[in-house]
């Protein structure tokens, strides 16, 4: 057989070759890495495993679901930081993932001290974060690289008495008398601030107990023997940490004070409450939060339930679960898993459907410039028979709000 | 000479290795960790100046380490003022209050002191909350990076942090060949003795806190910039800090400037790859690993790698080399000359009563000194002759009656003063500063007359000569015979140039050789000049050395004279031998 000649073989190479260069190929399908820095040991390590259950999930549904579309289908996978419990270890974990390797994204890290040390790194590094941490100053820095989705915690205050005072008149129980009892943790101080500052006075509310601790608290009796001896018709609480909290319910329960208490954090809607301080008391019990299931998320809430055995879904792994999917979505936008590319689509983002946005209210994923999720509001949420349910504002709640008798 | 130019290039080998890993390195987080290791060390060696070499242990290190941190961002957020400067302003606030803490705190002797200091970190935490600042971020300045100390090159923050490191090993430097620095070790082993050497302990201890302050607070303005970014008062007072500073110091050893150096390189590092390695898969896992390593070294090195490293060095060049010591005889006598005493009075006690609750110690106990005269204390056991000393020599304040040294009042003096003024002391139980050599121990004592370093070496070795301990300079008190050690006591109290010294028990637990030897050297510091009081109980000894005699019993002066004269003297036959004896002297 005669030998192709030298150009047969070149037409047949560029005849090979030629599809590939007219038709823009389908990159190669790379693994896209996503940092998630979370506390997954120390105080704070349960949060930060619900986080990583989260992400977890989202993760293996678009994985499943064919991967990011516009890069050929790449696979999401995940990178995890334990932030441990202090803001040098969650610097340097988020430091070593996102110079170790390239990183698209990164989501972190619950406590907002950790999240502002955080994002710190990732600003340097150039890398989008995303964060459900409240406090207001994580978007007051004129950062370029970190979004945050929940409300900031000064609004939360505002639109969170907006929403208690507006149920109370509309079940005719007008709020008077309001008590502050919590500690002096970050989150808790930047909550109540606003409220002894301006906002109660400013609803003609009078505040008759206010209560501030360092954690541990000693003895919740003296804290309590004021609910009962002033009456309010709220109690604002911001025990953040566990063995506080049940301290304080537990008196309630003993002092047999029947004030209804409008928590300010998710920290209050965990499963181990149901074991601690028992259905009935937390029947008395609503808490601000950022985000909890809503109306129409009843399937995601099964099937967290399904795959983690969790007796149900908080505001830690569904805004975790959000912010894959909003990465995911960036990354289509840009078309490139670029931290940069990414950060730009992130900064011009407009969703209003989808898994993206299934976590926040209201359903729209835009931000500013500084970062913050426009109209964020946070919800309410109520236990009830031992299950916390979204019940204002009305539009999205899983269960009618039941007014305190 | 020699050792202290092997110092500097020592630590100038440091910086230039540190150096060379700040350029060796590439990854922005091994940047991160060479910071860490740096700046952890320089904490370390803040807390060794106050905790190793003045032996006050310091729980709450991290109040100035927090200060710096907090001053110097709230001055960047407040009034927009570089951290360059703001540093500097943090650091006179930490040093003010190192003054402030320092005064109640230093009353307080040994784990109690400790313990105090555990509370002020927990109420700056408090007030900070307070305040409002649990979390504070520094304004990014994108346009002056430099100028903020925002660098967004990790090798800026290396070099930062290597430049403190160097600047607080200088200092330690400094401070440990310094008189302070003797005189800082001194009060760690022994601070009565130290008092008595003429050391005022709360001034050193207070100027230690105060030079421990500021490097603490300059570690911790760094610390914020090159490694958190925000401050919260759990992050800068809370435990961790403490403990990691605890860790790298006791890790590789307290009282010693490489010790803090050689835990952070170890320890930081250690802990970061566990982080990384371990931590990773088994959150939470690497403090366990962490913890055990800790545990390891603390059983087998409970001082320190440095002192069991340096240990371990010294035994194996020291095996068979024991040098042959000389034995240590007599010195002729050579006080025949102008040692005689003369009639100036030196010291006057007058009416001097001290009682411990119940017990009348000293009753209107009256006596003169003489210049130039060996005086004998005596009496039984309890007779009050260590509290006489006591009180002579300031340790105790008499209820009632005074003391004059030179005419001048000087009861309520503070043992160091008196020593400035010229009375010295031996103990009954040696007194020796053990981690410091021989010619060490005198150097505390010629201190009192001289700063200079290389001149008290001089006085210090001229004293031990005298006392014909001029061979065993460099060895350390635990490998001296009791005669030596008295000795060595002698020496350190000649080195602060007394003119009186109150020698308590000398010749305790001597043997007969030893006595002789003693007895021959308080003679020779008699003959120079220097008036000598000594106690015993055993009355042997003193007959042959003593001028006068004074013999003291239930607290009271029974007798007062020539040695001879109060043999005789009834009464004090009656204290030392019973009624019984007497009455059989009588009918003889």
């Amino acid at each position: 057989m005669r030998p192709l000649s030298r150009t047969t073989i070149v037409v047949l190479t560029l005849a090979l070759v030629a599809p590939a260069l007219f038709i823009r190929p389908a990159p190669a399908a790379e693994d896209v890495k996503i940092a998630l820095v979370a506390p997954l040991s120390g105080r704070w390590a349960r949060q930060g495993q619900l986080k990583k259950m989260g992400a977890e999930m989202a993760i293996e549904e678009i994985n499943s679901q064919g991967g990011i579309k516009a890069l050929g289908g790449a696979k999401i996978v995940l990178r995890e930081g334990d932030a441990g419990d202090s803001v040098e270890k969650a610097v340097s974990a988020a430091q070593r993932l996102l110079t170790r390797e390239k990183i698209s994204a990164g989501i972190g890290s619950w406590l907002s001290s950790f999240t502002l040390g955080v994002t710190e790194v990732a600003e340097r590094l150039q890398v989008p974060w995303l964060s459900l941490s409240y406090a207001d100053s994580i978007t007051e820095r004129g950062f370029k690289y970190t979004f945050q989705t929940s409300p900031v915690s000064s609004l939360q205050a505002e639109q969170a008495l907006e929403l208690v005072t507006d149920v109370a008149r509309r079940n005719n129980r007008p709020i008077k008398k309001a008590a502050i009892v919590g500690d002096n943790t970050a989150a808790t101080v930047f909550f109540f601030k606003p409220l002894r500052e301006k906002l109660l006075a400013a609803k003609g509310i009078e505040l008759v107990v206010d209560e501030v601790w360092t954690p541990p608290l000693a003895d919740a009796t003296a804290i309590v023997q004021k609910l009962r001896t002033t009456q309010p018709d709220i109690m604002f609480y911001g025990g953040t940490n566990f063995p506080d909290s049940i301290q304080v319910l537990q008196k309630i329960k003993e002092f047999s004070v029947k004030t209804p208490i409008q928590g300010v954090g998710a920290w209050l809607v965990t499963p181990e409450y149901v074991k601690t301080v028992g259905k009935e008391l937390l029947d008395n019990i609503q808490t601000v939060v950022a985000a909890h299931p809503l109306k129409g998320q009843e399937d995601l809430v099964k099937k967290f339930v399904q795959r983690t055995g969790e007796p149900f879904m908080t505001q830690d792994p569904l805004c975790t679960y959000a912010h894959v999917w909003l990465i995911k979505e960036a990354i289509e936008q840009a078309k490139s898993a670029d931290p940069k590319a990414i950060r730009d689509a992130l900064a011009k983002i407009d969703l209003s459907s989808g898994p993206a946005t299934s976590a926040f209210y209201p359903a729209r994923v835009k931000f500013d410039e500084r970062g913050r999720r426009v109209g964020a509001a946070p919800l309410i949420v109520q236990w009830q028979g031992g299950e916390p349910f979204t019940v204002v504002p009305a539009a999205v709640a899983t269960r009618p709000l039941a007014w305190h008798k | 000479m020699a050792s202290r130019t092997r110092g500097w290039l020592a630590i100038a080998a440091v910086v230039a290795t540190g150096l060379l890993l700040t350029f060796a390195v590439q990854e922005r987080y091994h940047h991160r960790v060479l910071t860490l290791v740096f700046l952890w060390a320089a904490m370390g060696l803040a807390w060794n100046i106050i905790s190793g070499y003045a032996g006050q242990i310091s729980f709450g290190h991290q109040v100035f380490f927090g200060i710096g941190a907090y001053v110097t961002v709230l001055l960047v957020v407040k009034a927009g003022l570089t951290p360059w400067v703001g540093m500097v302003v943090a650091v006179g606030v930490a040093v003010l209050a190192a003054v402030l803490i320092g005064i109640p705190t230093f009353r307080l002797a040994g784990i109690y002191f400790g313990l105090a200091t555990l509370a002020y970190p927990l109420i700056f935490r408090i007030v900070m909350d307070w305040l409002g600042y649990q979390e504070v971020a520094i304004p990014m300045k994108r346009e002056q990076p430099g100028w903020f100390m925002q660098f967004n090159e990790p090798r800026s923050f290396d070099l930062l942090a290597l430049g403190v490191l160097a600047a607080t090993l200088a200092l330690s430097r400094v401070i440990e060949t310094s008189r302070l620095g003797y005189r800082l070790r001194a009060i760690r082993e022994n601070e009565q003795a130290a008092e008595a050497m003429g050391v005022d302990g709360f001034r050193c201890k207070m100027a230690a806190y105060m030079l421990s302050a500021a490097p603490a607070a300059v570690v911790g303005a760094v610390y914020i910039h090159a490694i958190l970014f925000i401050v919260t008062p759990e992050a800068v007072f809370g435990l961790l800090v403490i403990s990691q500073t605890l860790v790298v110091s006791l890790v590789g050893g307290a009282g010693t400037l490489w010790g803090p150096l050689i835990g952070a390189a170890l320890m930081v590092p250690v802990s970061e790859i566990l982080d990384t390695t371990v931590g990773d898969r088994l959150p939470g896992i690497q403090g366990v690993v962490y913890g055990a390593a800790l545990m390891l070294i603390m059983l087998y090195a409970p001082e320190g790698l440095y002192w069991r490293v340096r240990q371990a060095v010294r035994s194996r060049a020291g095996r068979g080399g024991e040098a042959a010591r000389s034995v240590i005889v007599a010195p002729p006598a050579d006080d025949a000359v102008a040692s005689a005493p003369t009639q100036t009075v030196l010291l006057q006690a007058r009416g001097v009563s001290k009682a411990f609750i119940g017990l009348q110690a000293l009753s209107d106990v009256s006596f003169d000194v003489r210049e130039r005269e060996i005086l004998g204390v005596i009496g039984p056991n309890g007779a009050g002759k260590t509290t006489l000393f006591n009180v002579l020599n300031g340790f105790l304040i008499p209820d009632r009656g005074e003391v004059r040294f030179l005419g001048q009042p000087v009861t309520g003096l503070r043992p160091s003063a008196l020593c400035r003024r010229g009375v010295g002391r031996t103990f009954q139980v040696a007194r020796t500063f053990p981690h410091l050599t021989v010619l060490e121990n005198v150097m505390v004592g010629a201190f009192a007359r001289d700063a200079a370093v290389s001149r008290a070496r001089v006085a210090a070795m001229a004293a031990l000569a005298r006392m014909g301990l001029a061979d065993r300079a460099e060895a350390f008190p635990g490998g001296l015979t009791t005669l030596e050690l008295r000795l060595m006591e002698l020496a350190r109290c000649l080195a602060t140039a007394p003119r009186l010294v109150l020698l308590d028990e000398p010749l305790a637990g001597l043997s007969a050789d030893g006595i002789d030897v003693m007895i021959a050297m308080i003679r020779r510091v008699r003959a120079g000049g220097v008036t000598v009081v000594i106690i015993e109980h055993t009355m042997q000894a003193l007959l042959r050395l003593a001028d006068r005699l004074i013999v003291l019993d239930q607290g009271r002066r029974l007798a007062e004279g020539a040695p001879g004269q109060v043999t005789q003297d009834p009464g004090v036959i009656e204290a030392y031998l019973g009624k019984r004896w007497l009455a059989r002297l009588a009918a003889r």
